[in-house]
């Protein structure tokens, strides 16, 4: 009988906790506040990851833009491109929180797309920023062309080896769709334009550099030969480079890669980059933060805001403003 | 003897110690997020936290039944992405009845580990080390190595989102599977083999249990949780991504040893495992909307579980009278 | 022909049994894999593995003493934050700086298993997601950079004679290892408490003291693989090498080693890593899907200690004693 006490007091506290939940469910609108005449507006946003370089230029453009029109802005980051339950968990609190705007970058579209509705259906608007949620009443849609960065890879990789020989991809976390539209877009292009040009290998593991040094250097081994690398970002980029230089091989094997962080633009003017495909991150923060707070207000959105792909090349990159492309060093969401 | 060691003042009170980690904890994260952003702490938000924590609680509660045996499932994040896809694929492939698939795929590694474990004794660390590996691979085979959606509606949207009586679905699941695991622990033969096989492996072996089917067993209630993990997973996200699941294997022993139940083995209770769950929640997401970054989350999490570890050894030694002090393992 | 038979028997209880593993794995390697049996390839094994090598000895020591420790990867992904972030001081000093801090987590390590008791599962979890934290904090995320070349780039690109800086680093590790276990009292002292820290501690042994030390010698091994990382990426990475920790277990429970302590050999963690080297290297050389990489690194991983583990592979011949180099370590007698 002893033993059963310290059960009983977790027993007690469970119960008491579902008795407090219980009677207090009841009361929903005890603290979503609706934006009254001046009061200030709070948007959250909620993405995948705080600590790549993508997402943080999206926050800094976020916050740009929030600062701009005087609004508050809630982040929360779920942790990791895989963890959509936590991000779910997360706009479920921000719509608790009484927020008047969702700014949200999917760890997976399909996953985020039943609290999204929920959101929208309670009258929260939900503005999609480049990894969208697959629902179809998103308030706005801002993204980047994501086969358009595949293409680009492929024409500027195809053309540096010559429009023949073989190329090698790292593809990048698998269950992710940006990775997947990048790949497309870069396979097709080849296919299309390229045709002489094979892909021998590919990989979704090598998602981290290191690991996408390892791999890089097993296929060098296994492709002597290889005449490229196809790689999702620039972070696994600079790890098949230094693969690359550690074989001495560097005149032979070129490398893409999208995304532009500190890292590539060293690589690009060294010229261990053939070319880089860019987006206007910053710009797609600020463009998805003022479409939610236009629709906040009652004020007309637009329904779509595509953002211009660039090719960053070691010849263009001095001249080319990266305002919008990057925020700037040292800046932490 | 070993009464004379129960009947102790000292030893009861040690008792209610461990089992007080967490719900100091949990009080301590609850006030916190509530002195930090008022209004964050109202019942509403209270409701939501025990609806999310459910995947965690669940498999907690699993990954508390090896711990008992003296393992440990480091394979409950991938078994939970393969699950997750099983349940998706039968769904789209039988209709709701399919669902059951992933709780099946659950069992079916977890009666694998057990195998390993049980019977070809590979320490567990190794054995589901290798279903890690194992379980990630086939969800992303078959998946195609994207999320399975699931056509037309979710029956198991209810489970997501859905409320029985004021509470969310999903926190009446966790305490429906906490007492059924808590009672056939502590009242069938089987549970008490567990626990026996936990606090002395060789007495338990002399008195007739059987090492081997007791570990499949445990380890098969581990994936079964796992499986219904799975089938909250899938309500929420309305789809199977082979991916779910990354990180959970530490979450969940993170919970339990937080929920006091003791790597050494031959104790736990759901009760408090279900609080350490809930903590390890409320840390996650009231720490994000305080404003904290996810790198101080970690950090706190880190402590936390250092924390927890020495407030077990400690509440050991204080609450063992002198004459019992044994020369503790190094 | 029965002192034959002994000599045998003697020769097979003192090898590592994953060691016909490894033949059987090489040869499949060599004829079925392109281009794994080159010389560049194999170097290139060499330097990839001696990361591996240089944690597993750290880790051997740790499960020797029946304890596990899953904060490397952790650890040395805050080593190349410090390193990078402090390369203006000179690289002795970031190299420096980085080991000191390796050091003393290993001391913390230490500390919390051997004087307050703490699991070391736990203690080592803690500092695992603690330390990631702590990465991710120190670097906002975001790797940060530095050039690569000149001394940085040494410890992985540099050579010593005819073999490569990082496979020179591991052997001297592993040499230095063997000493450690086989001819020092604190090796001793360390199979002791594995086998039977009840009797070692009555026995009048500083188990304390020597548990502590395995921690912090332990660290001082990852963290020069930690260097050798560091130094390979020129970045300050959160997530550098997070399975790190893992990996070595792996590699030393398919070398033998007895996860509850007590038993384990160097040659026995040598080829746990070359087994795991080679089986990765050889993936990779297959060009097989991502998919089916992922299911074969847990496939070979269980198969690999099922097949190493003495109990059903040596059936035939009469059981061999586990091959603890402690003469007659107290837990021999059932």
């Amino acid at each position: 009988m002893r033993r059963l006490r310290p059960t009983a007091v977790a027993a007690a506290c469970v119960a008491l906790m579902a008795v407090a939940v219980g009677c207090g469910a009841s009361n929903d609108d005890s603290n979503s506040s609706s934006s009254g005449g001046g009061k200030q507006l709070t948007v959250g946003f909620s993405m995948p990851d705080s600590s790549e370089s993508f997402w943080v230029s999206m926050a800094y453009g976020v916050q740009q833009e929030a600062k701009k029109l005087g609004v508050k802005v809630v982040k929360a980051s779920a942790g990791g491109d895989a963890n959509a339950n936590q991000q779910i968990s997360q706009i479920q609190d921000l719509m608790q929180r009484g927020v008047d705007g969702l700014v949200v970058g999917a760890t997976d579209a399909n996953a985020v797309t039943p609290v999204v509705n929920q959101a929208i259906a309670q009258g929260i608007p939900v503005v999609g920023a480049s990894s969208l949620p697959n629902s179809k009443k998103l308030t706005s849609s801002v993204f980047t062309d994501n086969v358009g960065m595949g293409t680009i890879e492929a024409k500027c990789l195809g053309n540096a080896i010559g429009g023949k020989g073989s190329v090698a991809m790292l593809v990048g976390p698998a269950g992710q769709i940006w990775a997947d539209l990048r790949a497309k877009g870069f396979k097709d292009t080849l296919k299309k334009e390229f045709p002489n040009v094979k892909v021998v290998a590919s990989t979704r593991l090598a998602d981290n550099r290191n690991a996408a040094l390892t791999t890089t250097q097993n296929w060098l081994q296994r492709f002597p030969a290889l005449n490229g690398i196809y790689s999702v970002t620039d972070d696994t980029g600079a790890g098949a480079v230094d693969a690359i230089q550690a074989a001495h091989k560097a005149g032979q094997v070129k490398v893409s890669a999208s995304n532009f962080s500190p890292a590539a633009r060293q690589l690009l003017q060294k010229g261990l980059f053939t070319c880089t495909a860019a987006q206007q991150i910053v710009t797609q923060g600020e463009q998805a933060l003022l479409q939610a707070v236009n629709a906040a207000k009652k004020q007309p959105v637009k329904a779509t805001v595509v953002t211009p792909v660039v090719k960053l090349t070691k010849q263009n990159v001095a001249q080319t403003n990266l305002a919008k492309l990057q925020a700037p060093a040292g800046f932490t969401p | 003897m070993i009464s004379d060691l129960r009947n102790t003042s000292r030893w009861r009170a040690g008792q209610i110690a461990q089992v007080a980690v967490a719900p100091v904890c949990l009080a301590i994260s609850l006030y916190t997020f509530f002195w930090i952003s008022p209004g964050e702490l109202s019942t509403n938000n209270l409701e939501h936290l025990i609806g999310q924590m459910a995947p965690i609680a669940i498999v907690a509660i699993g990954q508390m039944v090896v711990i008992i045996t003296r393992g440990f499932d480091l394979s409950v994040g991938s078994v939970a992405g393969l699950s997750v896809v099983m349940t998706a694929l039968g769904i789209n492939w039988i209709g709701p009845a399919g669902m059951v698939l992933g709780p099946i795929a659950g069992v079916a590694c977890g009666l694998f580990n057990g195998f390993l474990i049980g019977r070809l004794h590979i320490q567990p660390v190794i054995a589901t080390l290798g279903m890690l590996s194992i379980a990630r691979g086939l969800a992303l085979i078959f998946s195609g190595d994207s999320a399975v959606v699931i056509d037309g509606d979710n029956p198991l949207n209810f489970l997501g989102y859905g409320h029985i009586a004021g509470l969310p679905a999903a926190f009446v699941l966790t305490i429906a599977v906490a007492l059924v695991v808590g009672i056939a622990l502590a009242r069938t033969r089987g549970g008490r083999r567990v626990f026996m096989l936990g606090s002395n492996p060789e007495a338990a072996e002399l008195t007739g249990v059987r090492p081997a089917s007791t570990l499949i067993a445990a380890y098969a209630v581990t994936g079964l949780c796992v499986g219904i993990a799975a089938l909250v997973l899938v309500g929420r996200a309305g789809a199977g991504l082979p991916t779910e699941g990354q990180g959970l294997e530490l979450q969940t022993i993170a919970a339990a040893v937080i929920g006091g139940v003791s790597l050494t083995g031959g104790v736990g209770r759901p009760g408090t495992v279900l609080m350490g769950a809930l903590f390890i929640q409320s840390l996650a997401n009231g720490l994000t909307l305080a404003g904290y970054s996810p790198f101080v989350q970690e950090i706190i999490l880190g402590v936390v579980i250092l924390i927890a570890g020495l407030t077990e050894r400690v509440i050991r030694r204080v609450a063992t009278p002198r004459r019992f002090k044994e020369v503790s393992h190094a | 022909m029965t002192w034959m038979r002994e000599r045998l028997d003697g020769i097979r209880r003192d090898m590592p049994p994953a060691l016909w593993v490894l033949v059987v794995l090489f040869v499949v390697l060599w004829i079925a894999a392109p281009g794994f049996g080159t010389s560049s390839n194999l170097a290139n094994v060499g330097r990839i593995g001696a990361v591996l090598a240089l944690a597993a000895c750290g880790q051997g020591i740790v499960i020797i003493t029946g304890g596990l420790d899953l904060s490397s990867g952790s650890v040395v992904a805050v080593m190349s934050v410090i390193a990078v972030l402090h390369v203006q001081s000179g690289v002795a000093a970031a190299f420096g700086l980085a080991v000191l801090f390796a050091l003393g987590v290993g001391a913390v390590n230490g500390l919390l298993v051997s004087r307050f008791d703490v699991p070391p599962f736990l203690a080592t979890l803690g500092m695992l997601v603690a330390l990631h934290g702590l990465a991710g904090l120190l670097v906002g995320g975001i790797p940060v950079e530095t050039s690569p070349g000149g001394a940085f780039s040494w410890p992985s690109n540099g050579n010593v004679g005819p073999i490569s800086a990082p496979l020179f680093l591991a052997l001297v590790g592993i040499l230095i290892l063997a000493v450690l276990l086989r001819r020092t009292r604190l090796g001793r002292v360390w199979f002791m408490i594995g086998s039977n820290p009840g009797a070692a501690r009555v026995a009048g042994l500083r188990t304390r003291w020597s548990l502590f030390l395995a921690y912090v010698i332990a660290a001082a091994f990852v963290s020069i693989a930690g260097i050798i990382l560091t130094s390979r990426v020129h970045s300050g990475q959160q997530n550098l090498q997070p399975t790190l920790a893992f990996e070595a277990i792996a590699a030393c429970a398919i070398g033998g080693l007895s996860m509850s302590g007590g038993v384990g050999q160097v040659s026995g963690i040598v080829v746990g890593v070359l087994i795991v080297a080679f089986v990765t290297n050889g993936l990779t050389l297959l060009n097989v899907s991502s998919d089916v990489y992922t299911i074969s690194v847990g496939v070979m991983t269980i198969g690999s200690v099922l097949l190493a583990s003495r109990r059903w592979y040596w059936a035939s011949w009469r059981p061999a004693a586990p091959a603890v180099d402690v003469g007659e370590a107290p837990g021999e007698l059932s």
